[in-house]
Protein backbone atom coordinates (compact mmCIF):
# COMPACT_ATOMS: atom_id res chain seq x y z
CA UNK A 1 0.00 0.00 0.00
CA UNK A 2 1.42 3.35 -0.78
CA UNK A 3 0.26 5.88 1.45
CA UNK A 4 1.74 9.30 1.61
CA UNK A 5 2.91 9.52 5.24
CA UNK A 6 5.67 12.32 5.99
CA UNK A 7 7.85 11.25 9.21
CA UNK A 8 8.22 14.45 11.38
CA UNK A 9 11.55 15.55 11.31
CA UNK A 10 12.15 16.02 15.61
CA UNK A 11 10.95 12.50 15.57
CA UNK A 12 13.84 10.55 14.96
CA UNK A 13 15.54 9.42 18.28
CA UNK A 14 13.78 7.03 20.24
CA UNK A 15 13.25 3.52 19.01
CA UNK A 16 9.87 3.85 20.75
CA UNK A 17 8.04 5.18 17.82
CA UNK A 18 7.51 8.18 15.30
CA UNK A 19 5.23 10.87 14.81
CA UNK A 20 4.04 10.93 11.13
CA UNK A 21 2.01 13.18 9.28
CA UNK A 22 -0.56 11.81 6.42
CA UNK A 23 -3.24 13.92 4.68
CA UNK A 24 -2.82 16.58 7.52
CA UNK A 25 -3.23 14.34 10.23
CA UNK A 26 -0.72 13.64 12.82
CA UNK A 27 -0.31 10.26 13.95
CA UNK A 28 2.26 8.75 16.18
CA UNK A 29 3.57 4.60 15.55
CA UNK A 30 4.11 3.31 18.33
CA UNK A 31 6.95 0.42 17.77
CA UNK A 32 7.04 -3.26 18.38
CA UNK A 33 10.24 -2.64 20.73
CA UNK A 34 7.75 -0.07 22.90
CA UNK A 35 5.15 -2.75 22.97
CA UNK A 36 4.81 -3.96 26.71
CA UNK A 37 5.44 -0.49 28.09
CA UNK A 38 2.54 1.07 25.99
CA UNK A 39 0.41 -1.99 27.56
CA UNK A 40 1.53 -1.29 30.95
CA UNK A 41 1.16 2.50 30.17
CA UNK A 42 -2.41 2.16 28.48
CA UNK A 43 -3.81 -0.64 31.60
CA UNK A 44 -1.83 -0.16 34.26
CA UNK A 45 -3.39 3.27 35.27
CA UNK A 46 -1.03 5.43 34.28
CA UNK A 47 -2.35 6.98 30.94
CA UNK A 48 -5.35 7.62 33.06
CA UNK A 49 -4.06 8.93 36.10
CA UNK A 50 -1.94 11.84 33.74
CA UNK A 51 -4.66 12.47 31.33
CA UNK A 52 -7.24 13.16 33.82
CA UNK A 53 -4.93 15.39 35.64
CA UNK A 54 -3.96 17.37 32.29
CA UNK A 55 -0.60 16.21 32.43
CA UNK A 56 -0.44 13.85 29.53
CA UNK A 57 -2.03 15.02 25.59
CA UNK A 58 -4.65 12.29 25.62
CA UNK A 59 -4.92 9.93 22.59
CA UNK A 60 -6.81 7.45 20.81
CA UNK A 61 -6.14 4.25 18.89
CA UNK A 62 -6.33 4.57 15.11
CA UNK A 63 -7.46 2.63 12.46
CA UNK A 64 -4.90 3.60 9.75
CA UNK A 65 -2.26 1.78 8.48
CA UNK A 66 1.67 2.65 10.12
CA UNK A 67 4.13 4.66 7.90
CA UNK A 68 6.62 1.88 8.62
CA UNK A 69 4.93 -1.51 9.02
CA UNK A 70 7.93 -3.67 9.91
CA UNK A 71 8.73 -2.06 13.21
CA UNK A 72 4.97 -0.96 13.99
CA UNK A 73 2.67 -2.19 17.05
CA UNK A 74 -0.37 0.62 16.79
CA UNK A 75 -0.72 3.76 15.42
CA UNK A 76 -2.44 6.83 17.98
CA UNK A 77 -4.06 9.88 17.14
CA UNK A 78 -2.94 12.19 19.81
CA UNK A 79 -4.92 15.28 20.68
CA UNK A 80 -4.03 18.19 18.35
CA UNK A 81 -1.66 21.09 19.83
CA UNK A 82 -2.36 24.06 18.21
CA UNK A 83 0.55 25.43 18.05
CA UNK A 84 4.50 24.30 19.00
CA UNK A 85 6.68 26.09 20.75
CA UNK A 86 9.99 25.59 22.16
CA UNK A 87 11.38 26.55 25.45
CA UNK A 88 14.01 28.97 24.01
CA UNK A 89 10.22 30.86 23.15
CA UNK A 90 8.47 30.43 26.93
CA UNK A 91 8.95 33.31 29.69
CA UNK A 92 10.50 32.03 33.16
CA UNK A 93 7.28 30.95 34.56
CA UNK A 94 6.44 28.55 31.73
CA UNK A 95 9.82 27.34 32.04
CA UNK A 96 9.07 25.83 35.61
CA UNK A 97 5.98 25.12 35.28
CA UNK A 98 7.25 22.81 32.49
CA UNK A 99 10.05 21.83 34.96
CA UNK A 100 7.57 20.80 37.75
CA UNK A 101 5.25 18.83 35.48
CA UNK A 102 8.20 17.01 34.04
CA UNK A 103 8.98 15.89 37.97
CA UNK A 104 5.47 15.24 38.89
CA UNK A 105 4.68 13.30 35.59
CA UNK A 106 8.35 11.44 36.51
CA UNK A 107 7.21 11.17 40.46
CA UNK A 108 3.68 9.61 39.34
CA UNK A 109 5.00 7.16 37.08
CA UNK A 110 6.80 5.55 39.39
CA UNK A 111 4.29 5.17 41.61
CA UNK A 112 2.51 3.21 38.78
CA UNK A 113 5.74 0.79 38.40
CA UNK A 114 6.95 3.27 35.37
CA UNK A 115 9.65 5.55 34.61
CA UNK A 116 10.36 8.56 32.58
CA UNK A 117 12.75 8.03 30.55
CA UNK A 118 13.66 11.22 29.21
CA UNK A 119 13.28 14.82 30.46
CA UNK A 120 13.06 16.51 27.18
CA UNK A 121 11.90 20.39 27.53
CA UNK A 122 10.68 19.61 23.52
CA UNK A 123 8.22 17.30 25.36
CA UNK A 124 6.11 19.92 26.89
CA UNK A 125 3.56 21.95 24.76
CA UNK A 126 1.38 24.53 26.34
CA UNK A 127 -2.19 23.84 25.70
CA UNK A 128 -4.86 26.33 26.67
CA UNK A 129 -2.74 28.27 28.99
CA UNK A 130 -0.72 24.68 30.53
CA UNK A 131 2.14 22.76 29.95
CA UNK A 132 0.92 18.95 29.32
CA UNK A 133 3.64 16.12 27.87
CA UNK A 134 2.95 15.50 24.16
CA UNK A 135 5.38 12.43 23.95
CA UNK A 136 2.90 9.31 24.78
CA UNK A 137 6.15 6.99 24.85
CA UNK A 138 8.05 8.83 27.35
CA UNK A 139 7.71 6.09 30.17
CA UNK A 140 9.20 2.84 30.69
CA UNK A 141 8.54 -0.48 32.67
CA UNK A 142 10.56 0.82 36.06
CA UNK A 143 13.41 -1.68 36.68
CA UNK A 144 14.28 -2.03 40.21
CA UNK A 145 17.23 -0.58 40.45
CA UNK A 146 17.50 1.70 37.90
CA UNK A 147 18.74 5.13 37.82
CA UNK A 148 16.96 7.78 35.58
CA UNK A 149 18.57 8.19 32.41
CA UNK A 150 16.79 11.62 32.32
CA UNK A 151 18.88 12.92 35.31
CA UNK A 152 21.25 14.88 33.19
CA UNK A 153 18.64 16.07 30.35
CA UNK A 154 16.65 17.59 32.93
CA UNK A 155 19.45 19.31 34.25
CA UNK A 156 20.22 20.64 30.84
CA UNK A 157 16.67 21.33 29.86
CA UNK A 158 15.07 22.82 32.80
CA UNK A 159 17.52 23.45 35.67
CA UNK A 160 20.29 25.51 33.97
CA UNK A 161 18.32 27.75 32.25
CA UNK A 162 16.21 28.39 35.04
CA UNK A 163 18.74 29.08 37.68
CA UNK A 164 20.75 31.23 35.00
CA UNK A 165 17.41 32.84 34.68
CA UNK A 166 16.70 33.70 38.13
CA UNK A 167 20.32 34.29 39.45
CA UNK A 168 22.44 35.71 36.99
CA UNK A 169 20.37 37.14 33.95
CA UNK A 170 16.99 36.26 32.24
CA UNK A 171 18.87 36.46 29.12
CA UNK A 172 20.79 33.54 29.52
CA UNK A 173 17.84 31.28 28.94
CA UNK A 174 18.34 32.06 25.40
CA UNK A 175 21.24 29.39 25.21
CA UNK A 176 18.60 27.03 25.22
CA UNK A 177 18.18 28.27 21.57
CA UNK A 178 22.23 27.16 20.80
CA UNK A 179 22.18 23.98 22.49
CA UNK A 180 19.75 21.77 21.65
CA UNK A 181 20.20 19.21 24.49
CA UNK A 182 19.82 22.37 27.02
CA UNK A 183 22.56 24.04 28.43
CA UNK A 184 25.83 22.11 29.20
CA UNK A 185 26.52 22.27 32.85
CA UNK A 186 29.81 22.85 32.79
CA UNK A 187 28.75 26.59 31.15
CA UNK A 188 25.70 27.00 33.57
CA UNK A 189 28.31 26.16 36.72
CA UNK A 190 30.90 28.68 35.37
CA UNK A 191 28.33 31.37 35.32
CA UNK A 192 26.23 30.75 38.17
CA UNK A 193 27.37 32.66 41.33
CA UNK A 194 30.01 31.23 43.35
CA UNK A 195 27.97 31.01 46.12
CA UNK A 196 25.64 28.33 44.39
CA UNK A 197 28.74 26.25 44.60
CA UNK A 198 28.12 25.90 48.50
CA UNK A 199 26.29 23.14 50.60
CA UNK A 200 25.55 19.62 49.95
CA UNK A 201 22.24 19.59 47.81
CA UNK A 202 20.19 21.93 45.48
CA UNK A 203 22.22 23.44 42.53
CA UNK A 204 25.64 22.58 44.20
CA UNK A 205 24.94 18.90 43.75
CA UNK A 206 22.71 19.29 40.62
CA UNK A 207 24.80 22.01 38.43
CA UNK A 208 28.49 22.26 40.05
CA UNK A 209 28.95 18.83 41.18
CA UNK A 210 27.27 17.35 38.17
CA UNK A 211 30.10 19.11 35.76
CA UNK A 212 33.03 18.53 37.49
CA UNK A 213 31.77 14.31 37.73
CA UNK A 214 30.81 14.82 33.69
CA UNK A 215 34.24 15.97 32.96
CA UNK A 216 35.55 13.59 35.10
CA UNK A 217 34.25 10.86 33.56
CA UNK A 218 34.09 12.32 30.02
CA UNK A 219 34.99 9.30 27.45
CA UNK A 220 35.53 7.27 30.72
CA UNK A 221 33.45 3.98 31.09
CA UNK A 222 33.69 3.12 34.83
CA UNK A 223 32.43 -0.11 35.98
CA UNK A 224 31.11 1.54 38.89
CA UNK A 225 28.92 3.64 36.91
CA UNK A 226 27.54 0.57 35.04
CA UNK A 227 26.95 -0.81 38.43
CA UNK A 228 25.10 1.94 39.94
CA UNK A 229 22.01 0.60 41.73
CA UNK A 230 19.49 2.98 43.18
CA UNK A 231 16.58 2.43 45.18
CA UNK A 232 12.95 3.68 44.05
CA UNK A 233 13.39 5.62 47.17
CA UNK A 234 16.43 6.87 46.17
CA UNK A 235 14.55 7.76 42.83
CA UNK A 236 12.48 9.52 44.71
CA UNK A 237 14.65 11.07 46.70
CA UNK A 238 16.36 12.95 43.22
CA UNK A 239 12.74 14.10 42.54
CA UNK A 240 11.80 15.83 45.71
CA UNK A 241 15.02 17.31 45.90
CA UNK A 242 15.02 18.50 42.05
CA UNK A 243 11.64 19.90 42.96
CA UNK A 244 13.05 21.55 45.86
CA UNK A 245 15.67 23.43 43.93
CA UNK A 246 13.24 24.40 41.39
CA UNK A 247 10.48 25.89 43.61
CA UNK A 248 12.61 28.59 44.88
CA UNK A 249 14.49 29.83 41.44
CA UNK A 250 12.40 33.26 41.23
CA UNK A 251 12.24 35.84 38.33
CA UNK A 252 10.96 39.20 39.33
CA UNK A 253 11.50 41.79 36.53
CA UNK A 254 12.40 44.77 37.00
CA UNK A 255 13.06 47.87 35.07
CA UNK A 256 12.63 46.45 31.44
CA UNK A 257 11.82 47.87 28.53
CA UNK A 258 8.26 47.24 28.15
CA UNK A 259 6.98 46.21 31.35
CA UNK A 260 4.93 48.74 32.02
CA UNK A 261 4.06 50.07 28.80
CA UNK A 262 1.05 50.56 28.94
CA UNK A 263 1.12 52.84 31.76
CA UNK A 264 2.72 54.94 29.66
CA UNK A 265 1.13 54.71 26.02
CA UNK A 266 -0.51 57.18 24.19
CA UNK A 267 -3.75 56.51 24.84
CA UNK A 268 -6.27 57.25 27.07
CA UNK A 269 -8.05 54.54 28.91
CA UNK A 270 -11.23 55.10 27.01
CA UNK A 271 -8.64 55.14 23.30
CA UNK A 272 -7.97 52.05 24.82
CA UNK A 273 -11.58 50.68 25.03
CA UNK A 274 -11.79 52.44 21.51
CA UNK A 275 -8.70 50.85 20.27
CA UNK A 276 -10.23 47.65 21.53
CA UNK A 277 -13.67 47.94 19.67
CA UNK A 278 -12.38 48.66 16.78
CA UNK A 279 -10.00 45.49 17.10
CA UNK A 280 -12.50 43.33 18.03
CA UNK A 281 -14.77 44.48 14.89
CA UNK A 282 -11.88 43.79 12.54
CA UNK A 283 -11.51 40.40 14.33
CA UNK A 284 -15.17 39.23 13.53
CA UNK A 285 -15.20 40.57 10.08
CA UNK A 286 -12.04 38.35 9.16
CA UNK A 287 -13.18 34.95 11.41
CA UNK A 288 -10.10 33.71 11.83
CA UNK A 289 -9.53 30.79 13.28
CA UNK A 290 -5.61 31.01 13.97
CA UNK A 291 -3.75 34.26 14.71
CA UNK A 292 -0.23 35.80 16.01
CA UNK A 293 -0.56 38.82 17.44
CA UNK A 294 3.12 40.09 17.12
CA UNK A 295 4.34 42.59 19.47
CA UNK A 296 1.51 41.73 21.95
CA UNK A 297 3.37 43.21 24.82
CA UNK A 298 1.48 41.85 28.20
CA UNK A 299 -1.52 40.69 25.62
CA UNK A 300 -4.13 43.15 26.24
CA UNK A 301 -5.30 42.95 22.39
CA UNK A 302 -4.66 39.22 22.01
CA UNK A 303 -7.52 39.05 24.01
CA UNK A 304 -9.48 40.17 21.48
CA UNK A 305 -8.59 36.97 19.33
CA UNK A 306 -8.47 34.86 22.52
CA UNK A 307 -11.69 35.58 23.69
CA UNK A 308 -13.65 34.49 20.28
CA UNK A 309 -12.32 31.64 20.64
CA UNK A 310 -9.59 32.55 17.89
CA UNK A 311 -6.31 29.73 18.60
CA UNK A 312 -3.92 32.86 19.44
CA UNK A 313 0.13 32.94 20.19
CA UNK A 314 1.09 36.65 21.51
CA UNK A 315 4.79 37.26 21.28
CA UNK A 316 7.07 40.09 22.24
CA UNK A 317 10.43 40.54 22.81
CA UNK A 318 10.45 41.47 26.19
CA UNK A 319 10.89 38.66 28.23
CA UNK A 320 8.72 40.57 31.42
CA UNK A 321 5.73 41.17 29.23
CA UNK A 322 5.16 37.67 28.57
CA UNK A 323 6.03 36.55 31.89
CA UNK A 324 3.54 39.04 32.60
CA UNK A 325 1.19 38.13 29.87
CA UNK A 326 1.76 33.87 31.47
CA UNK A 327 0.96 34.81 34.49
CA UNK A 328 -2.42 36.50 34.03
CA UNK A 329 -3.69 33.60 31.75
CA UNK A 330 -2.26 31.24 34.48
CA UNK A 331 -4.46 33.00 37.26
CA UNK A 332 -7.57 33.27 35.48
CA UNK A 333 -7.33 30.15 33.74
CA UNK A 334 -7.40 31.74 29.96
CA UNK A 335 -8.09 29.33 26.72
CA UNK A 336 -6.55 29.56 23.51
CA UNK A 337 -3.48 31.82 24.06
CA UNK A 338 0.14 31.18 24.26
CA UNK A 339 2.52 34.12 25.19
CA UNK A 340 6.34 33.46 23.65
CA UNK A 341 8.84 35.29 24.09
CA UNK A 342 10.40 36.08 20.27
CA UNK A 343 12.72 38.72 18.87
CA UNK A 344 11.04 39.77 15.24
CA UNK A 345 13.58 41.50 14.21
CA UNK A 346 15.76 37.81 14.57
CA UNK A 347 12.62 35.60 14.96
CA UNK A 348 13.60 31.54 15.89
CA UNK A 349 15.33 29.88 13.28
CA UNK A 350 15.00 25.89 12.01
CA UNK A 351 16.96 24.16 13.92
CA UNK A 352 18.60 21.42 14.75
CA UNK A 353 19.95 17.71 12.55
CA UNK A 354 19.20 18.94 8.68
CA UNK A 355 17.32 22.39 10.14
CA UNK A 356 14.10 19.74 10.90
CA UNK A 357 14.12 19.08 14.62
CA UNK A 358 12.63 23.08 15.62
CA UNK A 359 10.46 24.77 12.96
CA UNK A 360 11.26 28.43 12.24
CA UNK A 361 8.40 30.64 13.45
CA UNK A 362 7.32 30.86 9.59
CA UNK A 363 7.36 26.91 9.30
CA UNK A 364 4.74 26.39 11.72
CA UNK A 365 2.35 28.94 10.11
CA UNK A 366 0.29 30.36 8.15
CA UNK A 367 -2.19 31.40 10.53
CA UNK A 368 -5.38 32.77 9.70
CA UNK A 369 -4.56 36.60 10.75
CA UNK A 370 -1.41 38.86 11.96
CA UNK A 371 -1.76 41.41 14.24
CA UNK A 372 0.39 44.77 14.61
CA UNK A 373 -0.54 47.20 16.95
CA UNK A 374 2.28 49.46 18.03
CA UNK A 375 4.78 47.67 16.22
CA UNK A 376 5.29 49.16 12.19
CA UNK A 377 7.50 51.98 13.94
CA UNK A 378 9.89 49.56 15.94
CA UNK A 379 10.33 47.52 12.71
CA UNK A 380 11.02 50.59 10.24
CA UNK A 381 12.50 52.78 12.40
CA UNK A 382 14.96 51.41 15.37
CA UNK A 383 15.24 48.32 12.55
CA UNK A 384 15.27 49.81 9.58
CA UNK A 385 13.15 47.17 7.75
CA UNK A 386 11.46 48.56 4.56
CA UNK A 387 7.82 48.92 4.90
CA UNK A 388 7.19 47.00 1.72
CA UNK A 389 9.12 44.00 3.38
CA UNK A 390 7.29 44.20 6.80
CA UNK A 391 4.29 43.85 4.45
CA UNK A 392 5.71 40.76 2.81
CA UNK A 393 6.88 39.03 6.12
CA UNK A 394 2.81 39.54 6.96
CA UNK A 395 1.27 38.33 3.68
CA UNK A 396 3.99 35.08 4.27
CA UNK A 397 2.35 34.50 7.42
CA UNK A 398 -1.34 34.95 7.07
CA UNK A 399 -4.33 35.69 4.41
CA UNK A 400 -5.87 38.94 6.89
CA UNK A 401 -3.47 41.74 9.20
CA UNK A 402 -4.43 44.07 11.97
CA UNK A 403 -1.88 46.63 11.70
CA UNK A 404 -1.63 49.78 13.25
CA UNK A 405 0.42 52.34 11.93
CA UNK A 406 2.37 55.11 14.32
CA UNK A 407 3.00 58.68 12.38
CA UNK A 408 5.98 60.04 12.77
CA UNK A 409 4.46 63.06 15.19
CA UNK A 410 3.62 60.32 17.71
CA UNK A 411 5.40 60.96 20.91
CA UNK A 412 6.63 57.38 20.59
CA UNK A 413 8.37 57.56 17.45
CA UNK A 414 9.67 61.03 18.11
CA UNK A 415 11.57 59.42 21.19
CA UNK A 416 13.01 56.62 18.54
CA UNK A 417 14.42 59.33 16.50
CA UNK A 418 15.31 61.33 19.27
CA UNK A 419 18.98 59.87 19.13
CA UNK A 420 19.59 59.45 14.71
CA UNK A 421 18.90 61.02 11.64
CA UNK A 422 15.74 60.86 10.31
CA UNK A 423 15.93 58.72 7.11
CA UNK A 424 12.73 57.62 6.78
CA UNK A 425 11.28 60.29 3.95
CA UNK A 426 8.44 57.18 3.54
CA UNK A 427 7.22 56.86 6.96
CA UNK A 428 4.00 58.36 6.02
CA UNK A 429 0.66 57.42 6.39
CA UNK A 430 0.38 57.22 2.44
CA UNK A 431 4.05 55.65 2.14
CA UNK A 432 2.65 53.01 4.61
CA UNK A 433 -0.59 52.18 2.42
CA UNK A 434 1.29 52.07 -1.08
CA UNK A 435 3.88 49.75 0.90
CA UNK A 436 1.69 47.17 1.83
CA UNK A 437 -0.51 47.67 -1.52
CA UNK A 438 1.88 45.47 -3.07
CA UNK A 439 0.50 42.36 -0.97
CA UNK A 440 -2.33 43.72 0.76
CA UNK A 441 -5.80 45.41 -0.20
CA UNK A 442 -7.52 47.41 2.75
CA UNK A 443 -10.71 46.31 4.06
CA UNK A 444 -11.53 48.89 6.17
CA UNK A 445 -9.45 51.74 7.46
CA UNK A 446 -10.62 53.22 11.31
CA UNK A 447 -8.60 55.78 13.06
CA UNK A 448 -8.24 56.16 16.60
CA UNK A 449 -9.77 58.74 18.19
CA UNK A 450 -7.89 60.65 20.70
CA UNK A 451 -4.29 60.32 18.80
CA UNK A 452 -3.37 60.24 15.74
CA UNK A 453 -3.06 56.62 15.04
CA UNK A 454 -4.94 54.26 12.70
CA UNK A 455 -5.68 50.78 12.53
CA UNK A 456 -5.95 49.18 9.22
CA UNK A 457 -7.50 45.97 8.73
CA UNK A 458 -5.84 43.74 5.73
CA UNK A 459 -5.98 41.17 3.37
CA UNK A 460 -3.82 39.51 1.33
CA UNK A 461 -3.71 39.88 -2.38
CA UNK B 1 20.18 -6.35 45.47
CA UNK B 2 21.54 -8.13 42.14
CA UNK B 3 24.04 -5.73 40.01
CA UNK B 4 22.63 -4.40 37.06
CA UNK B 5 24.51 -3.76 34.08
CA UNK B 6 22.57 -0.76 32.21
CA UNK B 7 23.28 -0.80 29.12
CA UNK B 8 19.31 -1.96 27.89
CA UNK B 9 16.79 0.00 26.43
CA UNK B 10 18.04 3.28 27.40
CA UNK B 11 18.02 5.81 23.84
CA UNK B 12 19.57 8.17 26.31
CA UNK B 13 23.25 8.25 27.52
CA UNK B 14 22.60 8.96 31.05
CA UNK B 15 26.44 9.96 31.24
CA UNK B 16 28.66 8.12 33.38
CA UNK B 17 29.34 11.12 35.66
CA UNK B 18 25.62 11.99 36.23
CA UNK B 19 24.93 8.50 37.38
CA UNK B 20 27.28 8.87 40.26
CA UNK B 21 25.78 12.32 41.10
CA UNK B 22 22.52 10.84 41.28
CA UNK B 23 23.87 8.51 43.92
CA UNK B 24 24.68 11.58 45.70
CA UNK B 25 21.74 13.32 44.89
CA UNK B 26 19.66 10.11 45.91
CA UNK B 27 21.16 10.77 49.37
CA UNK B 28 22.57 7.57 49.31
CA UNK B 29 25.94 7.03 51.33
CA UNK B 30 27.45 4.81 48.54
CA UNK B 31 27.42 7.95 46.16
CA UNK B 32 29.53 9.61 48.44
CA UNK B 33 32.02 6.99 48.75
CA UNK B 34 32.20 6.63 45.17
CA UNK B 35 32.22 10.68 44.53
CA UNK B 36 35.27 10.65 47.19
CA UNK B 37 37.27 7.84 45.28
CA UNK B 38 36.85 9.76 42.10
CA UNK B 39 38.21 12.99 43.91
CA UNK B 40 40.50 10.98 46.35
CA UNK B 41 43.58 11.30 43.57
CA UNK B 42 43.04 15.48 43.55
CA UNK B 43 42.83 15.31 47.57
CA UNK B 44 45.22 13.53 47.99
CA UNK B 45 47.49 15.54 45.48
CA UNK B 46 46.28 18.97 47.02
CA UNK B 47 47.16 17.79 50.63
CA UNK B 48 50.72 17.08 49.56
CA UNK B 49 51.39 20.23 47.65
CA UNK B 50 51.43 18.12 44.60
CA UNK B 51 50.14 19.07 40.68
CA UNK B 52 47.13 16.27 39.80
CA UNK B 53 48.11 14.06 36.95
CA UNK B 54 45.18 12.42 36.57
CA UNK B 55 45.04 8.41 35.96
CA UNK B 56 45.25 7.06 32.03
CA UNK B 57 41.70 5.95 31.33
CA UNK B 58 41.34 2.42 32.00
CA UNK B 59 40.70 0.26 29.14
CA UNK B 60 37.25 -1.95 29.08
CA UNK B 61 36.54 -4.93 28.13
CA UNK B 62 33.21 -3.71 25.87
CA UNK B 63 31.86 -8.05 25.61
CA UNK B 64 31.35 -7.56 29.49
CA UNK B 65 28.60 -5.48 28.96
CA UNK B 66 25.61 -7.63 27.98
CA UNK B 67 26.43 -11.17 29.88
CA UNK B 68 25.93 -9.54 33.36
CA UNK B 69 22.24 -10.75 34.31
Amino acid sequence: MSLDSERVGASFRDPSGFIFKRDGVLFRQVNQVYRKAYDRLMTGGLYEALTNRGMLIPHEEADTPPADAALAYKVIRPQVVPFISYPYEWSFSQLKDAALLTLSAARAGLEQGMVLKDASAYNIQFVNGKPVIIDTLSFDIYREGAPWDGYRQFCQHFLAPLALGALVDIRLMQLMRVYIDGIPLDLASELLPGKTKLGLAGLAVHIHLHAKAQQQYSDKQVAQARAVTLSKAGLLNIIDGLEKTIQPLKWEPKGTEWGDYYHCTNYSDDALKTKGEIVGGFVEKAAPKTAWDLGANNGLFSRELSRRGVETVASDIDPAAVEQDYLAIRANDEQHLLPLVIDLTNPSPALGWAHRERESLLERGPVDLVMALALIHHLAISNNVPLSSVAQFFAAAATWAIVEFVPKSDSQVQRLLATRKDIFDQYTEEGFEQAFAGCFTIVEKAPIPGSERVLYLFKRK
Amino acid sequence: MPIIFFKLNNYLDPGTGSLLVQLLAAGLLGGIGILLKTFWGRIKAFLKGEKYVPPAPAVEDEDQEDSAE
